[in-house]
């Protein structure tokens, strides 16, 4: 029996079928935007603020820094900065300036606002991510429009690690106010700032007409999109699937378990980079027990762990052993360093050391580490096998954190850690090396006054060679403590479709030059 | 009845200042010390003594407490440690997306809720009531998060249909919102379900058929007003829940920027501040409903004002 089909059903089916593809086809947007899916919101959009790496991504692309990562090499090469001269043995450095810059407001850049973001950025006030680093300034003296000269208390080798920071405008300052200031900063980068909804988007668009000046190391290009939008997508599944749909152009920090799906979608391309900053290891702390101050006991759970296996079963071969305390990217790296996975050696160790077998050792991780629960257990089953119990336990990590200040008897005998990384290793040799360091595992060693005198000389000497060589003396000194060791570096992998093309900047750990992002459809 | 409704807003005048008692101590009590947790790995101990003068944390806990009070009932509860703006301000900003996806997702409970409920009570053991006892058995089984996925993996990705997440287009609501409602749709649909086919076999009920009173007015007029006195109940619980209780799953996993997205992420960048504020935002919601609820039922309801 044939029915008659009535009329409001069919305009029910258009109108639901109008109101379906209309969403997709507004998710479409316009062919030259770019919308990048973030895992964090971020903290802010103002340079003097940023709290961590995520907003640097972001923010940075609408500064320019004295000093900026060479988009194909990752070394610094000058932005703003024409030239560095380091005078009085890196006691002070002469900046001379491009005088090209403009910010968005049509004002020059100039050394007074290089002076005002370094000293706002060193401001505690502000709450700065690197404003402890800042304390390394004494002064900051300008000395016309377009040189300055950077006075520091003594000779800081590592001085390229403060001239990344996005140049912020002064006068926009005095004449907008504070709360403009940070709630629509301007810059003199490639993009300028259209809008930021807090837990939605920050909207960048490109300025016209850059760049505005050529630089001798740094290469300037036009850039290739309209504007990119920045969209904060917490879940990675809701994240990876907004890629698959076109919602997303580009997505980071994927995981390899993660990649099987994407590596169906022929629309994704996806790339990966071994030459980011990543630094996971197992920190002993003899604070906690004086046993984990048993060099013997320390080398046998170094001999005891396969590094390899743990990087093709838990991260599916995305990643590398490590053997040193030093991120791939860091100056003093040694790849020669190796720590051959032996449990017959492990158990050698292990029987000279005055460790008591079925002694339980706590293993301490929290959810900072990806896979944490997963790297625990297979390092308990690894220690199990020479013959060290152990038991694992789950911290949230405030409390780790927290612990771990305060030297609490509470944490574990090891922690699995992670370090976010960097390209020089000053800071955290100061932090966990030293024997006076807030986070110091060893404060008398054998060769304490040595290795302190040498970690505080390799931040005065100027010569990178020979501070390689000093950086490399000192990890050979605190190998000797064999107290904790490195397991592993992971792969930055990355994923876009097919209309962009972007390739990550070796060295860095962010987001890096996101400017370079090219239409390819 | 003005004795009643004051006694009900002093036991809840009450239960927010004891809550807001609880949330101090947990977290000054707790183990992870704000200051430890909001420094950089590089901060110096010269930074964590600022720090903690800063906030007031180097005073003696009870003169903390008394200050936390008076800031607290000026509506201040301290500065967002990732935003560096005033915690209550950052909840605000994101409270409107929260209210709005809970308001469809309440009126979806509601219309399905009751329509599948009403009609499988009239027709028992029929297509509907049969498939309508499986959505609701589904709709309390099975999990938000993983039916969120289900929803993105199936009308995002496979089908194209839906976007996947944010909120733009009133598409962006339909995921989010029928996720949020899917539990709420099953306990309406067997509240009321159930309460009608009580209605159903009463005395009034039958009464009125035997009058010839049409079967339509007795379902909705004599049968359905009568059995919504328990729904009712429930409705506003699922209201206050929807907000501040499945919002925390959905908001995440759909991306949507409200309040229950903002204290995953607060947690886990340990913004303890927001945390806090979001939780004594949730017990004056709750607190809140249930003096209106109690008010409601005693006018309602005389019996409960003489008791």
């Amino acid at each position: 029996m044939n029915r008659p089909i009535h009329h409001q059903t069919v305009m029910a089916v258009v109108i639901c079928t109008i109101l379906f593809m209309m969403p997709l086809s507004a998710l479409a947007g316009s062919d030259d935007s770019v919308k990048v899916g973030l895992r964090y919101d971020p903290s802010t959009v103002n340079i003097i603020e940023i709290r961590n790496g995520n907003d640097i991504a972001v923010v940075s692309l609408m500064h320019q820094p004295l000093l900026a990562p060479h988009p194909e090499t990752g070394d610094r090469v000058g932005v703003l900065a024409k030239s560095f001269e380091i005078l009085e043995n890196g006691k002070k450095i002469r900046v001379k300036m491009y005088p090209g810059a403009r910010f968005h407001t049509g004002d020059p850049v100039t050394a007074h606002d290089v002076k005002f973001t370094y000293e706002a950025c060193a401001n505690p006030q502000n709450a700065n991510m690197i404003a402890g680093l800042l304390d390394e300034i004494e002064d900051i003296e300008v000395v016309d429009d377009h040189t300055l000269i950077f006075h520091f208390w003594e000779s800081y080798a590592p001085w390229e690690e403060l001239m990344w920071l996005g140049i912020s405008s002064k006068k926009y300052y005095e004449t907008a106010g504070p709360e403009k200031f940070r709630s629509h900063p301007v810059g003199s980068g490639s993009l300028r700032f259209v809008e930021r909804k807090i837990g939605e988007y920050i909207h960048l668009e490109a300025v016209e007409g850059y760049p505005l000046y050529e630089a001798e190391g740094y290469p300037f290009e036009k850039i290739r999109y309209k504007d990119i939008k920045f969209i904060t997508v917490p879940d990675d599944m809701t994240r990876l699937a907004m890629l698959e749909t076109g919602e997303l152009d580009l997505v980071g920090e994927i995981l390899p378990h993660q990649l099987k799906r994407l590596q169906r979608n022929k629309q994704i391309n996806i790339k990966k980079s071994d030459q980011v900053p990543s630094l996971f290891g197992l920190a002993c702390l003899p604070k906690t027990d004086p046993i984990m101050g048993d060099r013997n006991l320390g080398l046998a759970i170094r001999h005891g762990i396969n590094r390899q296996e743990m990087v093709d079963k838990i991260f599916l071969g995305e990643g590398y052993p490590l053997y040193q305390f030093l991120s791939r990217v860091e100056l003093g790296y040694d790849p020669s360093v190796v720590v051959e996975f032996n449990p017959e050696i492990a158990r050698a160790f292990l029987k000279k050391s005055d460790y008591k077998p079925g002694t339980p050792l706590t293993l301490t991780y929290t959810s900072l580490v990806p896979n944490a629960p997963l790297i625990a257990a297979l390092i308990q089953k690894y220690l199990k096998e020479i013959g060290i119990t152990t038991k694992l336990q789950q911290l949230e990590e405030g409390t780790a954190i927290t612990y771990t200040r305060n030297r609490d008897k509470r944490l574990g005998h090891i922690r699995l850690y992670g370090w976010p990384g960097n390209r020089d290793p000053n800071i955290r040799m100061l932090l966990t090396l030293l024997s006076t360091a807030p986070y110091a595992a060893v404060t008398d060693r054998a060769r304490k006054v040595e290795i302190d005198n040498l970690i505080l000389l390799q931040a005065r000497e100027m010569d990178k060679t020979k501070r390689a060589d000093m950086i490399k003396e000192i990890f050979k000194i605190t190998d000797f403590d064999a107290v904790g060791t490195v397991l592993f570096g992971l792969n930055m992998i990355y994923a876009m479709n097919e209309r962009i093309d972007y390739t990550w900047t070796p060295k860095e750990a962010y987001f890096p030059n996101l400017h370079t992002i090219k239409l390819v459809k | 009845m003005q004795g009643y409704i004051l006694k009900r807003i002093l036991i809840a005048m009450f239960t927010i200042f004891a809550v807001l008692t609880v949330v101090f101590f947990i977290f000054r009590l707790g183990p992870a010390d704000p200051v430890a947790v909001m420094l950089p790995p590089n901060a110096t101990p010269q930074d964590a003594e600022n720090l903690t003068k800063k906030f007031g944390l180097d005073q003696p806990l009870m003169v903390q407490y008394t200050n936390y009070l008076k800031n607290a009932f000026k509506g201040d509860f301290g500065t967002s440690f990732r935003f560096n703006e005033p915690a209550l301000k950052v909840l605000f900003e994101r409270f409107p997306a929260t209210l709005q996806l809970g308001l469809v997702a309440f009126v979806i409970s509601v219309l399905v809720g009751l329509s599948v409920g009403i009609i499988s009570a009239v027709k028992p053991d029929s297509f509907i009531d049969r498939i309508g006892r499986l959505v609701a058995l589904a709709g309390m089984s099975l999990p938000s998060f993983w039916v969120g996925v289900m929803l993105i993996l199936f009308f995002g990705v496979t089908l194209r249909w839906l976007p996947i997440a944010g909120k733009g287009t009133l598409a962006h609501y339909i995921m989010p919102s029928f996720c949020m409602s899917l539990y709420p749709i099953a306990l309406i649909t067997r509240l009321s379900r159930s309460s009608m086919l009580d209605a159903l076999k009463s005395d009034y009920v039958v009464m009125a058929r035997i009058k010839g009173v049409p079967e339509f007015y007795v379902i909705l007029v004599h049968a359905f007003k009568n059995a919504s006195i328990p729904v009712l109940t429930v409705i506003f619980g699922i209201f206050s829940g929807l907000i501040v209780g499945s919002a925390v799953v959905v908001e995440y996993i759909f991306s949507w920027p409200g309040i229950g997205r903002l204290v995953m992420e607060s947690y886990f960048a340990r913004d303890y501040p927001v945390v806090q504020v979001f939780v004594i935002f949730v017990t004056f919601v709750v607190v809140t409903m249930n003096l209106i609820v109690d008010i409601i039922y005693a006018y309602i309801d005389p019996r409960i004002r003489y008791q």
